[in-house]
Parts: C-alpha cells; structure tokens; sequence
C-alpha cells in the first residue's frame, strides 16, 4: 500500500516551485506590484473623493441612515435626527421646525447632515436649540453622524447651542430642514 | 449663479424652510458652508448678537491687505477644517468673500486659489490669541484701505470691542 508522506508532497511542491521560479523573477513580480499599486485604489475613502464630490453623500450614508424612518418625529430614528444630542422639541410641545411656546430659538446651531431614505437624497439640517426655559426632559436622542470630538468644538453636538441669547438655559432642539445637496 | 443671487438664496432658505415650499439646491460651496461654518456665523453671514465676527458685507474688506488675506485661510476653524481638498475649501472661502461678503471685497480683488490655500493652511493660528492677531490686521486695514473703523468690532453697534 502506498503511504502518503507529507514531507515528500511538500517536498514535491517546494522543488516544482524552485524549478520553475527565479529569484530576479520574484523581485521583478514583486517591484512591479509595488509600483502598479498607486494605480488600483482599493480603500473606500480614495475612491469616493476620486470621483470628485460625493464625500458628503458616503459620509451621511451610516448605521443610522440605514434604520431611519421618515414617519414619526417624536423618535430618535427619524431621519432628520442623525446628529442630535439633546431633547425632541417635537415632544415638548414644538416641533421639527418650531421651539415651543415661551422658548426661543438660538442664532447659533449644529448643522448636520442627513440622507432622506424615502427620496435617497442628502439633506442639510440645522439642530437649533430652543433656550430659555428649564431643560424638557422629554425624548432624550444621541445620535452621532458627523459629530465630532470635544476637542474639534465647532463640530461637536454635545455642546449646548444657545450662544447669543440673554438666557443661555437649554429646552431642547429643533431638526430645520436648511436645503439639499446638489 | 452672480453672487448677490447666491446670498438670496440662502437668504431664502430657513424662511422656504418653514413656508414647506421646495428646498433650495445648495452647491458645495453653499453646503460646506452650511455646515462647517452657518451654524456659527449664521446662514446668511450674520448672527449678531452673539459675539461672533458678522460676514456679511464685512468678510471681504480683509482682502485688501495680505495679511488680511492671509488671515482668512490662517483662522484654525479654517486651516483645520474638515474640508481636505484644497481646491473645495478655496472655492468655499470664495463664496464667503464674494457672496456673503458681497461689496466688501475691493474690485479687482482675485479668488483664493488651491495653491495659495495649501501653503497658508501649514501656517495656522494655532498658539496666539485670534481677537489679538484680528487687532493688527483690522488695524492695519484701517490705515491702509478705505475700511470702515466698525471693523474693529464683531458687528455694527457691538457695545464693546472684543477683549482678550
């Protein structure tokens, strides 16, 4: 009975390979592909900002925008929400657009940018807090697409945007629609 | 699009916004400032009172000295902007000089290009006071072109110039 060998099949193939390729060869394959690789892109982040400017759209294109619904606005998943921090001004008693009543709306806030699923566009959307009466309490939301680290502040949703009002108290935020991307 | 009409439309915006009327198409340029810098400065340029420098029909007078100039690119918020292509942070400076800044810039003043953007994003405001750095300049700017004294304040009636 023939006994199979492991040595000698490895044997085989190691011999083959010797037999068959020259070391210059290998070099050369190798060098060739470390030169030709620049031309093939193969991460996704230099292929979309390759192709001019659809970063944004890939960018907004996350978790959230996957399990987003674009019916009830009192839930964190609604589509406008995927960058707020803070309470739904649509279950205080205002609304996407509106602070509620005794509240004011501050001129300054996070924009953020979100895919409509129903349309597959990109929105802009400012999370413009509504300040001045104690905070709602109501609908708490983090959702984090676009946000950045504390320290890159300008960018970041866990900040209280009530900047240039007398009354600086957070009540909660609005999700305004600003316009979309071309 | 002429750069008055420009600032119309994202004058428009919030108002159609609201209104629920169609929803303007925004450039890249009008988008990177929506979101990079509107929420600040505000969507047409002004968000006085909060002590925030106003764009509107200011921004441009800082392109009449160098350092003016080179000042705008040199802001942190700018130089480290999430924007990594210099060619599209040129262009979206321009909207702000141009279209939010409106008469402000002097005539004949000639666009940031990508390459002037590239080199002065490596000299970033990064250690000094800005309300400091934005004193030389404004005062500089002052004495060498026709620029309003209101310059040394954020906005128009600021009860008091910026401290530091």
């Amino acid at each position: 009975m023939k006994q199979i060998s492991i040595d000698r099949i490895g044997e085989k193939l190691v011999r083959r390979l010797a037999g068959h390729t020259s070391r210059r060869g290998l070099l050369s394959r190798v060098g060739l592909a470390l030169a030709a690789a620049p031309v093939f892109p193969v991460l996704p982040i230099s292929r979309a900002q390759a192709q001019g400017k659809p970063e944004r759209d890939e960018r907004a294109r996350t978790h959230f925008t996957m399990n987003a619904q674009t019916k009830d606005e009192t839930k964190c998943d609604y589509w406008r929400y995927c960058g707020v921090d803070g309470n739904l001004c649509a279950c205080c008693g205002g609304g996407t657009h509106q602070c509620p009543a005794g509240a004011v709306a501050s001129t300054t806030s996070w924009v953020g940018t979100c895919i409509n699923p129903d349309d597959n566009k990109t929105y802009l959307i400012a999370y413009r807090d509504c300040c001045g009466k104690p905070a709602c309490g109501q609908c708490h939301c983090d959702n984090e697409d676009r946000d950045t680290q504390l320290y890159v502040p300008q960018t970041n949703n866990d900040i209280i945007w009530c900047f240039g009002l007398d009354n600086m108290q957070y009540h909660c935020s609005t999700a305004a629609l600003v316009g979309a991307v071309r | 699009m002429p750069c008055g009409e420009t600032v119309s439309v994202i004058a428009a915006l919030l108002f159609a916004a609201a209104q629920s009327a169609p929803l303007p198409e925004l450039t890249t340029p009008q988008s990177d400032y929506v979101e990079y810098c509107s929420g600040c400065h505000g969507m047409q340029g002004n968000s006085a009172p909060a002590e925030i420098p106003v764009l509107r029909d200011r921004v441009g007078y800082f392109m009449c000295t160098k350092d003016g100039r080179d000042y705008l690119i040199r802001l942190p918020n700018v130089a480290y902007s999430a924007i990594a292509d210099n060619q599209e942070l040129a262009d979206m400076m321009n909207f702000v000089v141009f279209g939010l800044g409106g008469a402000s810039a002097p005539k004949g003043t000639k666009p940031f290009t990508a390459a002037e953007v590239k080199r002065l994003r490596t000299q970033a405001l990064g250690t000094q006071s800005l309300i400091a750095a934005r004193e030389t300049v404004v005062d500089k700017m002052i004495l060498t072109c026709a620029v309003p004294q209101s310059m040394k304040f954020f906005y128009d009636g600021q009860p008091e110039a910026p401290h530091y």
